[in-house]
This record gives C-alpha cells, structure tokens and sequence, in this order.
C-alpha cells in the first residue's frame, strides 16, 4: 500500500501581479508528514491546488512518481493523491454515509455505481474520524467540526496514497484535531503513505510533522527536514510575532509569547 | 438501494400508472377501468376504443412525457448551476419559445408552422446564452445563470409588446400557450425518443452529478471531467426543455418543484433522484391535464393553471413535514 511520490520540479506559484513562490523543488516521499506553513495569503492553498492537479503551476511542473500529473487521467489520478479541499461551495441533501461514499467515485465503476466494498470502505472511515454513529444523520444538518471530519472521512474513503489537506483542523475541537494529526501520522508510517498538510497550529507541527514547506511572504519559499528548519527564529520571522519554545517529553511546540 | 428509495419507486410507479389510467377514464365520456382494460387486451372498434386510442391516450402520454422533460430538465439544472432555484426556464429557453410562437400565431400560422416557430425560438436563446457564456474553455455558472435570466427578462418585455400588439381574435390562444396547454399537443412519439435518450444520458452520469453538485473544484478533485460534463448537462437540459415546450407550451412549477419534492423525501443521489423526478413529474402533469379538461368542461382550461393549484399544497405540506 502506498507508494507513490509526489513531486514539484521548479514550480513557480503566482497570481495577478505577486509571485508566491520561485523555484520550488520538493520531493514529498512515501511515510513523510509535511506541514505547510505561512501566513494568510502567502500561497499555501494554491501549492495545495498545483499539487492535487488542480491548478497548474505559472512554471515548472508537478510530477507524480515521474509523470506529469496533468497527464495523468483524472480518475487514476484521484486514486493516487487525495485532496481535503478547504471550502466546498456546494450543498449536500443526503446523509453522511451517502457523502463519505462520495469518496469511493475514483475507484467504482460507472454504470453500476458504488458495491458492497465501497460501502465498507466509506464505513471504516466513518469509524477512523469517530462518527460511525452519525452516519444516518443528514449532512447539512453536522456542526462546522462533524462536517469537517466528515469530509476527512471522504478524503480516508479515496483511500489515496497521498493526502493534500489544506487546513483539515479546521473547526475541530482539540481531542480530535490531536487525533487527525496522530491518524495521518499514524497511516504515514504505518501504510508508507505521504500526509502534505496546510496547518496554522504550532502547537502540532513540532510533534508529527517530519518535514515543513515555509512560505515566506515574498516569494522565497523554504522546504525541508522540519528538524532542520523548524527553529524558533524562523517562525518569528515567518508569522511576524514572538515566539516561546516549549519542549515536552519527544516532542516540542511553539506558542506565541504573548 | 435503500428500503426508503425502493419504497418510493414502488409508490410514484403506482400513482404514474394510476395518472395515465385516470387520464384514459375520465373527461366528457366516462369510460370505467373495465372498459379501459378490455380495451386494451382486446382493441375492437367502438366508441370507447375510439375515444381511448384516438383522443386520451396520445394526449396522456404527450402529458406524460412533456411533464417528465420537464423535470428532468430542472434536477439537471439545479445541478448545473449549483442553485436551488433554477428551473427549466431560467435560461430563456420558454421565453424564446414563447416569443416564437407568439409570433407564428401573430401571423396566423397553423400548429406545425407555430411549433416550428417555438422550436426556432428557442434554439435561438440557448445559442445566444451558451454563445455569450462560453468563450474559449472559460466557463463560469455564475454568468450563465445571469446571462439566462437577463436574456428571458428582455424576452418576457417583447412577449408583453406582442400581446399588446396582437389582434383581439388571437389573444386567447396566446394566453393559452403562454400558461401552458396540451390541448393543442400532437404526436408526443419523438418527444418520448428524447425522453428515453435523456434519461439514458442523467442516469449514466449521475455519479458524476452528484459531485458536481458538490462543487467544480471537489468534482475534479474526485476525476470527474467537470468541462465536459458540464457542456453535455447544458445541452441535455436545453434539449429536454426544448422538446416540452414544444409540446406543451410553458408549463410552470414542475421543473422547479418535483425535484425538490424528491429530495423532500430524503433522495440525494441522482441515480435515484433523477428517474424518481421524472416520474413523479409525469404523473404530476398528467394528473394536472386530465383536471384542466374535466374541471370546467367543455370549457378546457391551461394545465398551467392546473400544476400550481395542484401542486403548491403539496409542496407546502412536504415542506411543513420536515420541520
């Protein structure tokens, strides 16, 4: 299970009238946990995009164990790298095992719609983000934390080899934001699966996060070992606000000095 | 599929059947189910087999179907255009058929010339929308929403000019197709070639509808060719509100309101919420046509009429159950 490596060859990033980003060369491996930092508006989200196959680079490119994910068919593609979108503008009426089932269209075949392993599939993941027992409930009527683990259960149902999430603690209480990271941190090991995560919590990225990509605000953008680059002179820098480093046990963390 | 959709499926194929054989039984000449079946297992000549084959029966099924395109029509759109409101007219496609015809009836054409007329009209806005839309790959919901509803609004203000316009002798009949008739409805059999084909069509790809209702960005997320599909949707829609219009003249409610009925019920999925619609939507307007003839006979009034009275209670108590 897993395997594939996701990877940025020159990406250049850019919108209307400002570079986000030059030059980036990055190799996200099989079993990594990458955490994507910066502050709002610096580029995370449109990395997250250019990584998904969503949107394509203003240079360079984006290759998946050697291809170019943009000539990669739509559906294979979904198959390998999975993304937890930030919004969903859309609306859904059904309930929320019909939408983690939703997860299951890359692999079930057209005509026949979802089989009993789909199901199955979308029902374990219900039980990975502890909401087996929503399951019949309609999805529009979840708070803003169930929704988003239910969409964290579609992403789990895709049963990608990478996950591109951007901001997936978004409206999680903390037991469960602490349970997302250690899942994805968990299936990175365990099943040699690649995790690239946009995260804005300090407090996680020190413990599960084996590599950082560091958006600085002008286009220089920094990726590596998070041992390497997570120092706290470096975040003060790239959030712009002082910084404590607090050691516990393996791990360490940051919070602001505040 | 869930106890709840099967049961659904069971019930509205009921009340389709129950729609048509009402259809074929009631009206001028009262004709009881016994007389209907026999009619049908064994067809010997006479008044009763006259009045069902000859009269009833194509103007059922033309109901039937014209009600059907209709709602399939809407639970594309609805999709389509990500909007809960849209219904099969909010592209302009009724007030450029209705302008068409309008027009051919102005000019004292008969039903084929007038027919031809609402199709040409028609064609002619769904160009018009999908042209101004769709430039070069770039394709936006949100401008083709808008782009349809400025156009049927300046069609709506030269349909007022024709009605105003036109000869007292013709106002009526104006009147009529403007609120939706079948009175005038022909051969509904290719109307029936373009049901199956599109119905065909929504359900192959209902799969995709239903992330595409999700959004474009989480369709693709998912390998769903969004461009593509979308393309197809539009032309599906178009096709389907094209050929009831023809048929029917611009029947309101139903696109808008048997899909949303449906998903009322708990259907999400287009696998079963299409097919459901369109049945439902059927069996909706036949129902609603047979009370437009019988209600004030021998005065037969626009089934236009018939689809709101009928319908808005329904919706209103649907909607006050879920509460």
């Amino acid at each position: 299970m897993g395997g594939a490596t996701l990877a940025c060859v020159g990406v250049e990033l850019a919108v209307p009238g400002r570079v986000l980003c030059r030059g980036l060369d990055v190799r996200f491996e099989p079993g990594q946990v990458w955490a994507v930092l910066g502050r709002n508006g610096t580029g995370k989200s449109t990395l997250v995009h250019v990584l998904a196959g969503l949107a394509q680079p203003a240079a360079g490119r984006v290759e998946l164990d050697g291809r170019r994910i943009e000539t990669i068919d739509p559906r294979s593609r979904a198959r390998e790298v999975g993304i937890l979108l930030q919004l969903e503008d859309g609306v859904y009426w059904g309930s929320v095992a019909d939408y983690v089932l939703l997860g299951r269209f890359p692999h079930a075949a057209g005509w026949a719609g979802y089989a009993a392993q789909d199901v199955e599939a979308a029902a374990a993941a219900l039980e990975l983000v502890h909401m087996s027992d929503l399951a019949a409930r309609r999805y529009s009527t979840l708070s803003g934390g169930e929704r988003q683990r239910a969409r964290i259960a579609q992403l789990l149902a895709q049963q990608p080899s990478t996950f591109v999430m951007d901001e997936p603690l978004q409206h999680l209480d903390l037991a469960h934001q602490a349970h997302v990271i250690a899942l994805m941190a968990t299936r990175a090991r365990d099943h040699n699966e690649t995790a690239v995560m946009v995260l804005h919590e300090p407090l996680w990225i020190g413990r599960a996060c084996t590599h950082v990509v560091i958006f600085g605000g002008d286009g220089e953008v920094e990726a590596g070992a998070a041992d390497d680059l997570l120092t706290r002179e470096r975040l003060e820098h790239t959030y712009g606000c002082a910084l404590r480093e607090v050691s516990q046990g393996e791990g360490r963390c940051f919070v602001p000095n505040v | 599929m869930s106890a709840r959709v099967s049961a659904l499926f069971v019930a509205i194929g009921v009340a389709s059947a129950a729609s048509v054989l009402a259809a074929l039984s009631f009206g001028s000449y009262p004709i009881d189910l016994t007389s209907i079946v026999d009619s049908i297992v064994f067809p010997a000549p006479g008044v009763a087999h006259d009045v069902i084959w000859n009269l009833r029966a194509p103007r059922a099924f033309a109901a039937f179907a014209c009600g059907s395109l209709l709602a399939l029509a809407g639970a594309l759109l609805q999709v389509l255009l990500r909007n809960a409101l849209a219904d099969p007219f909010v592209l302009g496609v009724s007030g450029g058929a209705s302008l068409g015809a309008l027009l051919a009836l102005t000019a004292g054409a008969g039903a084929a010339a007038m027919n031809l007329s609402a199709f040409a009209g028609a064609a002619a806005a769904i160009v018009i929308v999908f042209g101004l839309t769709y430039r070069g790959g770039d394709w936006n919901v949100y401008r083709l929403l808008l782009t349809g509803v400025v156009l049927s609004a300046g069609l709506s203000a030269l349909i007022s000019l024709t009605l105003v316009l036109a000869p007292d002798a013709q106002l009526k009949g104006m009147l009529f197709w403007l609120m939706g008739d079948l009175s005038q409805a022909t051969s509904a059999a290719p109307a029936w070639l373009v049901l199956a084909m599109l119905a065909a069509f929504a359900i192959g790809v209902a799969g995709k509808l239903d992330l595409l209702a999700l959004g474009e960005l989480k369709a693709r997320s998912l390998g769903v060719a969004v461009g593509a599909l979308q393309i197809a949707v539009f032309a599906a829609a178009a096709l389907a509100t094209v050929t009831a219009v023809v048929l029917g003249g611009a029947i309101g409610f139903i696109g808008l309101i048997a899909p949303h009925a449906i998903r009322l019920c708990g259907v999400a999925n287009h696998r079963a919420l299409i097919p459901l619609s369109m049945l439902l939507g059927g069996a909706f307007l036949t129902i609603a046509d047979t009370a437009a003839r019988t209600a004030w006979a021998p005065q037969q009034l626009p089934v236009g009429i018939f689809t709101a009275l009928l319908g808005v209670p329904a919706m209103l108590l649907l909607l006050g159950r879920r509460r």
